[in-house]
């Protein structure tokens, strides 16, 4: 088969037909500032398959709100947000790292029935702007791969991130309606926002994060079906309406709700994790995806800071043997982006392994 | 007289206004308040445990019959101390320093105090000087270290580590848990156990104790 571009072959992962060889792809999400990476970098910009994230949420009018910074401890900054709407303020908190490291959400803006009708009170958000950078950044991307429009958190993972996790558990089973109402919203928002996008033509390729917030062992298959699919369905509807396709970041344990992500209809799922961080090995996923989905994953994050480069080349070539076998639906990836600081160098050999034993599959 | 079958319930079903309301009736009618707990409480929790581990509850159901099962507790802990009624033990839990997640660490406290333990939560981003504190100055008797992130966890061996120095590590059992921990793990570091899920924690720490 003659060797395809890189835009040829993730067009052709997204839209599950035959391939040269695996697609292979690492997030981008490195520590900021850490010049350890920058060999890594510069690595995957030359021998990878290239996705370049543009912001397709950035056209929605801002919430109103306040923003405040004050010293927590000697390692955290306390930011204290304030969202005024119709029937109140809402506050969120969060430790922000003084040396570079992850931050915490501390508290939510919903705490409680009463704040999510608050939140329920504000207006919808009005979509406007000049989309002319998604088509710069595109060109720009050439024959090296695509630009994937960031829709964010989908509807019901955003409600989670609103609520905190525990009191989300709480109210999908004391307040069920609430949350339904406040996933609907956030669907509502999302789907006025792609038809701005997709009117002016920005596309194909779209992604949404945040079903991992409503995914075993958080939460049961009942409430995947009933918050994810419900409210994610429209949205890759809608896409799919307009010829594009969906990509879906989802951690956990996924094996009992794979089917759900196929009923949203997702093209692209990363990763696809087995034990001990989730529940599904390479072998299921694809006899599960096979004709349906394109699978993105599943280098362990962890094994290229730990398993040797022999190593993680065996773990690839074991992982093609299984997951490519009808030369179809693969793009080879860690399970996440790059993420300790001063340790690009570490991991340097093993992205490069990864990335040969994809290469040498070219058919 | 109060069918304490409906407390079982409450906690199981996740019912903190009906567990309040039969555990109140069943003290006005004189029944012992270490009966409630050790009878119908606890049993509940194990049951929801057996249930989270079967997959047949998440994480909402396990909250809410942890959030009854407080409930009630607090109507009868007052009642037990005067008594003089120890808990199973203590038990200083905390996610280790450099590590701010904290869901993993609250389902293991809401289990383990289910299960009859007394919690003492440390919170997020824990020093071993916490623990051993916690140790020295609330007596406990487990120190349970969660950790979400690869690059924090050699601070659980840290943490053990802080423990052996200070001459304590021999007082207490040591627990760990997380997404990325393993039993291979907690044997190279010396824990005392593993567990890979807030329900088997609460199993863990009992046969920790009964050791």
């Amino acid at each position: 088969m003659q060797p395809m571009t890189s835009r040829e072959r993730l067009r052709r992962c997204y839209f599950n037909e035959e391939l040269d060889r695996p697609g292979v792809y690492s997030r981008t999400g490195f520590p900021s500032s850490d010049s350890t990476y920058d060999r890594l970098k510069a690595y995957l910009q030359t021998h990878a398959d290239l996705k370049r994230g543009w912001r397709g949420r950035a056209f929605e009018s801002p919430a109103p709100t306040e923003q405040s910074v004050e010293m927590h401890t000697e390692d955290f900054d306390r930011q204290m947000t304030i969202l005024h709407t119709p029937a109140g303020d809402l506050r969120f908190t969060y430790l922000l790292s003084r040396k570079g490291q992850p931050g915490l959400s501390e508290t939510y803006f919903i705490k409680s029935r009463e704040d999510a009708e608050a939140y329920l009170s504000l207006p919808m958000p009005g979509v406007a702007g000049d989309v002319s950078s998604f088509f710069k950044a595109d060109g720009e991307m050439g024959d090296r791969g695509i630009v994937d429009v960031g829709l964010g958190v989908n509807p019901a993972g955003f409600v989670a991130e609103l609520c905190g996790s525990e009191t989300f558990a709480m109210l999908t089973i004391t307040d069920r309606d609430i949350i339904h109402a406040l996933c609907e919203r956030q669907m509502n928002v999302i789907l006025n926002n792609l038809r701005f996008l997709l009117e002016r033509k920005v596309g194909p390729y779209f992604s949404m994060a945040g079903e991992e917030f409503i995914v075993p062992p958080l939460h049961g298959p009942r409430d995947f079906w009933e918050f994810n699919v419900k409210y994610d369905k429209p949205i890759a509807d809608l896409i799919h309406e307009a010829g594009g396709r969906l990509h879906i970041h989802c951690h956990g344990s996924i094996k009992s709700v794979f089917k759900g992500f196929l009923d949203i209809g997702a093209d692209v799922l990363h990763p696809f994790e087995a034990p001990p961080m989730g529940d599904i090995t390479p072998m299921e996923a694809k006899e599960m995806a096979r004709g349906k989905l394109c699978l993105e994953g599943n280098i362990q994050i962890a094994a290229m800071y730990e398993h040797t480069p022999e190593q993680v080349r065996h773990e690839t070539q074991s992982l093609i043997k299984t997951g490519f076998n009808d030369h179809k639906g693969m793009i080879v990836s860690p399970s996440a982006s790059p993420y300790i600081r001063g340790k690009g160098e570490d991991c340097f050999e093993q992205y490069k392994a990864m990335i040969n034993a994809v290469l040498e599959r070219q058919i | 007289m109060q069918d304490l079958k409906q407390l079982y319930n409450a906690v199981l079903e996740g019912n903190a206004k009906a567990a309040k309301t039969v555990t109140e009736q069943a003290l006005a009618e004189g029944t012992d308040p270490q009966t409630l707990v050790t009878k119908y409480m606890i049993p509940a929790m194990d049951e929801v445990g057996r249930r989270f581990e079967a997959n047949e509850y998440f994480v909402p159901e396990l909250l809410i019959a942890a959030r009854a099962m407080k409930t009630a507790l607090q109507i009868l802990a007052p009642l037990l101390a005067a008594k003089g009624v120890e808990p199973i033990a203590r038990v200083a839990i905390g996610t280790v320093k450099g590590d701010l997640h904290d869901i993993g660490k609250n389902l293991v406290s809401a289990m383990l105090e289910g299960g009859g333990f007394e919690i003492i939560d440390l919170g997020v981003d824990v020093t071993p000087e916490k623990f051993l504190a916690a140790v020295n100055e609330k007596k406990a008797n487990i120190v349970a270290l969660s950790a979400l992130l690869t690059t924090t966890m050699p601070m659980m061996k840290n943490t053990i580590e802080s423990l052996k120095s200070a001459g304590v590590r021999q007082q207490v059992k040591v627990m760990i848990g997380g997404a990325p921990v393993t039993q291979k793990y907690a044997d190279e570091i010396g824990a005392d156990g593993y567990s890979d899920n807030a329900s088997s924690a609460v199993t863990l720490a009992r046969k920790l104790v009964a050791k």
